[in-house]
């Protein structure tokens, strides 16, 4: 287990703590002299780990309870009637020809959702403790023998229940929306299908059948195959495997989904009526393996570079060079008849060949322990597209003797997934997870409020965050103190790619704020050295500082970006239980001290004490 | 409390000041505007409806796009900026869905702007179309960027570039890659040409679809008062009898001949004269038209002529004098022969050529005193009929016009038509029966030998190239079938060895 993560939490929250305890008392100590201060400052630590640990629950619940109340009327209304708003226009602003519209659609609600909740809970958390405090009403209730802790606590557990409820009613609304988006049918007549002939035939397909192409909705349509009864289904990206090239460059974006075909007669008629899509939102379980290359001769080496921006090796075609897959701990219960690949193969072409025909490609599975392997199997590949693959468990070797992946292949639980590109100079380009093993799928709507409870957690934190700051800043002050601190832990990311000066990557430093204020001025490029000088070791070393004391400042800022799954959601991958917990550590990890820290300050303020 | 009192008084009656100016100048006009007035309102807009820049002229007013642009609060701007740099990093990461939804926003978000709109449109059928392997993917993207035209079309329906960026982009971008064979099918079967816009043009051969577009373009100008901001006239009108040109060349390439390519040619000759009998705007201030040249030159010596007859030898006169005038060192450079003077000699000698210069004015100047009045009536006339005459001849140099007109009338020649026809098949052949290819060729070349002879032009321009390739597809056929080629006997020679020289 990485234990990197947790020290450096508690070396944050240890040093934080100690830091604040000194600087409390050397301001008590200017007031009351060192003496008093510390006989203070320990007072108040007892009574606060007191305070702690006599929390009732009972009290918690009303101080929440009141949050609840003060709140429900005003801005979760709002707020609902905005994501409402925003719902019903959104396919105004969304791109309805889109390759991948699922995608899409996901992307946008999560991330309106997103925005919308952090935004509400900012208001929520961050007004309520001043208003309190103006309105007067926080000393009918601290008159009560009501403990600080309690009322932070009720505070929070209050608004994050208030806020819970906008939450789940948006993630119902938007999956809802996404789903009626999607939504969408073709027309298929009968003049629309022909049989197939004799090659068709020949090939493998139903004497009896029918095949055709539906209508265009949505930028575009799709291949119909039927049997003699007239079902059928609209064929999807396995027809891929064979080689076949769709007829139109239509067919070939409707291939993200599939609809089912049935007949219906009416007035002596057929008719066909072609079913909902299917298949557009999933929640895949992917087993990725370790990727290493093998070079045109056969040795080790990191896959050729072809001058792309993105990080993947390329294998050279017609060579010895291959990209090998290492997938470990394979159980045969999971995959029981057989192993389903997904690929997502980048193409680099140094010839352009023949256009019509696509790039082939060879799949091999080896066993690391025995070294034996199946004999090739063949792909066409196609940039930019999924290509979903079945290796049966039951294949051959080279020399057609029968082969069983998990008996012979697997035996320890590994397994090599070889990839080569079969025409000479062409080139396959692959990255760390771009092949993988469908492990299972699972269901997208459960996904979906996975996803929604990352939403959650963060929501929880910006929550924690305001009361934190609306224990000790008025009303305005505390919006704008939450809005910038949640502003920075969703570009956490970014600003410290700024603060660190790796705005340009790692190779060239970017410029601190006074250098980059100085190089402004003088208009010197980046690439520009400042003279050498009193004046510039200065400058630097003031921006080191200040980077040095940024960095610090941002151990104190959660990482929201690394806390949304909306990407992983919408590209159809399930949100696997280890990243869920991630999450739910980190705000805990953050929510805690904080509160904590919350509590002391109120504690502190004179209201407090009276 | 009185002074309080008295100072926001004051602020109050500033405020109010400055906003009448203000308010007089936004005024918005509200009467029904007669056609053509500036129909009231204030000074803005009345400068918005002059120059057509108001939202109800430019186009049609887009909910979207106006929602958009409300709920940025003015910062459209600065959304623009992020927006843009958004979906370079997606470009560069190859995710064309994100990409593709930046896209849209950027676009909404500054509808009125046309470079936008065409920058966009070639972004996606250029570059991205040539991120992806398939050409069945690259044709995708090519119809996706082309169909963000006709949507920016919609805002702006006075602007010209629309329909000339449509008809240039389906017509090169489809017919001129290297996969033309390819996206000309594709576009043949599920092109554009069922889309609700393109409906009405119901054209599936994608040079007359451009063409369609190119024509509506110079109609918008011609007959609707359209503004070409962005290229000179010439340039925007050529593109149409091109496009017809590249037409009868793609389908004479895929195979058609007879009639129907005769007829493309006919009309391609046609598309020619009619932009030669266009009138273009001269940098001089007047109007000109490319057929004029001839009708130019011939006014243009009648007066030489008639001013000769008023000053009669005046011109030689003067030069003499001129001459005359000159230090003999400098006489002595002008009378050396260009290659064998010095330095110094020639650059003498060329400013020695402007005062040796003779203009009309002078000549005019000189007449005897009964015809000087006539002179002096005909000098500025000969001076602006040399200029137009001129001009007329280098802009029709810079546009290849004299060549278009003679390629497009040879073209509907039976020997042009019946030589395409036997290069076609000869290049068909070249693999399979050499010999039935070589005659083929054979009998080409003696055609176009016959067109070479007529049209003497054809020797050194575009034609000559293509010739160019079937006379190395021939020599490649002789090869095979192990015979020499002797190019001193060759039909073609003059256009071998021009070509030849050309490459070097």
């Amino acid at each position: 287990m990485d234990t990197a993560p947790l020290l450096s939490w508690l070396q944050t929250v240890s040093v934080t703590a100690l830091v604040a305890v000194g600087v409390s008392f050397l301001v008590s100590s200017l007031r009351y002299g060192p003496l008093l201060a510390g006989d203070q400052i320990y007072a108040v630590l007892v009574s606060a780990l007191g305070d702690i640990f006599r929390i009732s629950p009972r009290r918690v619940w009303a101080m929440a309870g009141l949050a609840i109340k003060e709140s429900i009327r005003k801005q979760i209304v709002a707020g609902l009637v905005i994501f409402g708003l925003v719902l019903s226009f959104a396919l105004w602003f969304l791109d309805s020809d889109s390759i991948d519209p699922g995608a899409l659609y996901v992307t946008f609600v999560m991330n309106a959702v997103n925005l919308l909740i952090l935004l509400l809970a900012v208001f929520l958390a961050a007004f309520s403790l001043p208003n309190d405090l103006k309105t007067k009403t926080i000393y009918t209730i601290v008159t009560k023998p009501v403990r600080p802790s309690e009322i932070i606590l009720g505070r929070i557990l209050g608004f994050v229940m208030v806020c819970t409820v906008p939450l789940a009613l948006m993630g119902l609304g938007g999956y809802f929306f996404v789903v009626r988006a999607l939504d969408h049918t073709h027309e298929l007549s009968e003049s629309d299908l022909r049989p197939f002939d004799a090659e068709e035939i020949a090939a493998g397909a139903d004497p009896a059948g029918k095949q055709g192409m539906t209508s265009i909705s949505r930028g575009h349509k799709h291949r119909v195959l039927l049997d003699g009864s007239g079902h059928g289904m609209t064929e999807t990206d396995d027809a891929r495997i064979t080689g076949d090239q769709a007829e139109s460059y239509l067919d070939r974006f409707g291939q993200s989904h599939r609809h089912s075909v049935t007949p219906r007669t009416r007035d002596g008629r057929t008719e066909y009526v072609v079913g909902p899509p299917e298949g557009q939102l999933r929640a895949r379980v992917p087993m990725n393996g370790r990727l290493t290359f093998r070079d045109a001769t056969g040795s080790v080496n990191q896959g050729y570079n072809v001058g792309n921006w993105t990080k993947r090796g390329y294998v050279a075609g017609g060579t010895l060079s291959t990209a090998i897959f290492h997938f470990e701990s394979l159980k045969q219960e999971m995959f029981p008849d057989g192993l389903r690949v997904q690929l997502n193969i980048r193409l680099f072409r140094t010839t352009k060949e023949d256009i019509d025909k696509p790039i082939l490609g060879s799949i091999v599975l080896r066993s690391p322990l025995t070294g034996l392997a199946t004999s090739p199997r063949n792909f066409a590949a196609r940039e930019f597209f999924t290509l979903d693959y079945f290796l049966p468990r039951k294949m051959t070797d080279a020399s057609g003797k029968p082969i069983d992946v998990f008996a012979d292949l697997a035996r320890d639980g590994r397994l090599d997934l070889e990839l080569q590109c079969i025409p000479r100079s062409q080139f396959f380009g692959v990255g760390p997870d771009d092949v993988y093993l469908m492990a299972a799928e699972r269901r997208f709507d459960v996904n979906f409020a996975k996803g929604f409870l990352g939403i959650w957690l963060q929501m929880v934190l910006a929550v924690t965050i305001g009361v934190f700051w609306s224990t000790f800043l008025s009303g305005p002050v505390a919006m704008l103190a939450t809005t910038a601190s949640i502003v920075a832990a969703i570009f956490k990311p970014y600003l410290l790619e700024i603060v660190r000066g790796q705005l340009f990557g790692t190779a060239i430093k970017s410029a601190g704020m006074v250098e980059a204020l100085i190089r402004l001025g003088t208009q010197k490029a980046t690439m520009q050295e400042l003279e050498a000088g009193t004046t510039t070791s200065v400058v630097k070393g003031f921006d080191s500082g200040l980077s040095w004391l940024m960095e610090g400042l941002f151990r104190f800022v959660p990482d929201f970006a690394a806390m949304s799954d909306a990407a992983r959601v919408a590209g159809g991958f399930d949100i696997p239980a280890a990243t869920l917990y991630a999450h739910e550590l980190q705000t805990l990890g953050f929510a805690l001290p904080v509160f904590f820290a919350a509590f002391i300050i109120f504690k502190l303020t004179e209201v407090a004490k009276a | 409390m009185n002074r309080a009192h008295r100072r926001k008084l004051t602020y109050l009656v500033l405020i109010a000041a400055l906003l009448a100016p203000l308010s007089m100048i936004s005024r918005p006009a509200t009467g029904i505007v007669e056609d053509g007035e500036a129909g009231g309102g204030g000074k803005l807009a009345q400068l918005r409806e002059e120059y057509k820049l108001g939202q109800a002229q430019l186009g049609r007013i887009d909910p979207t796009s106006s929602a958009m642009r409300y709920m940025s609060l003015g910062m459209y701007g600065v959304a623009v900026c992020v927006l843009d740099q958004k979906a370079v990093e997606y470009q560069k990461q190859e995710d064309w869905i994100s990409l593709m939804a930046v896209l849209n926003q950027k676009l909404h978000l500054q509808p009125y702007y046309v470079n936008v709109w065409s920058n966009q449109s070639w972004n996606i059928a250029y570059n991205i179309s040539s991120q992806w392997d398939d050409y069945h993917d690259k044709f995708y993207w090519v119809v996706r960027g082309i169909k963000v035209l006709p949507e920016g079309w919609k805002f702006n329906q006075h602007e010209p570039m629309f329909p000339y960026e449509i008809g240039w982009v389906v017509g090169h971008k489809v017919g001129q890659s290297d996969e033309w064979r390819e996206y000309r099918r594709l576009f043949r079967d599920d092109g554009l040409h069922e889309e609700p816009w393109a409906a009405q043009i119901n054209e599936k051969d994608n040079w007359l679809f451009g063409k369609r577009y190119l024509e509506h373009a110079q109609e918008l100008v011609d007959t609707r008062g359209a503004v070409l901001r962005k290229m000179g006239a010439e340039n925007f009108n050529i593109q149409v009898p091109i496009a017809q040109v590249r037409y009868a060349e793609t389908i004479e390439r895929e195979g058609v001949f007879g009639e129907v390519a005769r007829a493309a040619w006919q009309l391609a000759h046609q598309d020619w004269t009619t932009y030669g009998s266009r009138e273009f705007p001269s940098e001089y201030g007047y109007f000109f038209k490319f057929r004029d040249l001839d009708a130019e030159i011939a006014n243009r010596k009648s007066l030489e002529e008639r001013l000769e007859r008023a000053a009669p030898g005046m011109r030689e006169k003067l030069e003499l004098e001129k001459r005359a005038a000159l230090p003999p060192e400098v006489r002595r450079a002008v009378d050396t022969p260009k290659a064998s003077r010095t330095e110094a000699e020639d650059r003498a000698a060329n400013l020695a050529a402007q005062k040796l210069f003779v203009n009309d004015y002078e000549v005019a100047e000189r007449a005897p005193e009964a015809s000087r009045e006539e002179a002096r009536e005909i000098a500025p006339r000969l001076i602006t009929s040399r200029q137009r005459a001129a001009e007329i001849k280098r802009v029709r140099e810079i546009f290849n016009y004299d060549y278009w007109i003679a390629r497009t009338e040879m073209e509907t020649t039976d020997e042009a038509l019946e030589a395409r026809k036997l290069f076609y098949e000869g290049a068909a052949r070249a693999e399979d029966d050499p010999w039935a290819a070589r005659k083929s060729f054979e009998e080409a070349f003696r055609r176009w030998r016959v067109i070479l002879d007529k049209y003497p032009m054809m020797v050194d321009d575009q034609t000559a190239f293509v010739v160019a390739d079937y006379i190395l597809a021939y020599r490649r056929v002789l090869n095979q079938l192990d015979e020499p080629f002797d190019l001193s006997k060759f039909i073609l020679r003059d256009l071998v060895e021009k070509s030849n020289n050309q490459e070097q």
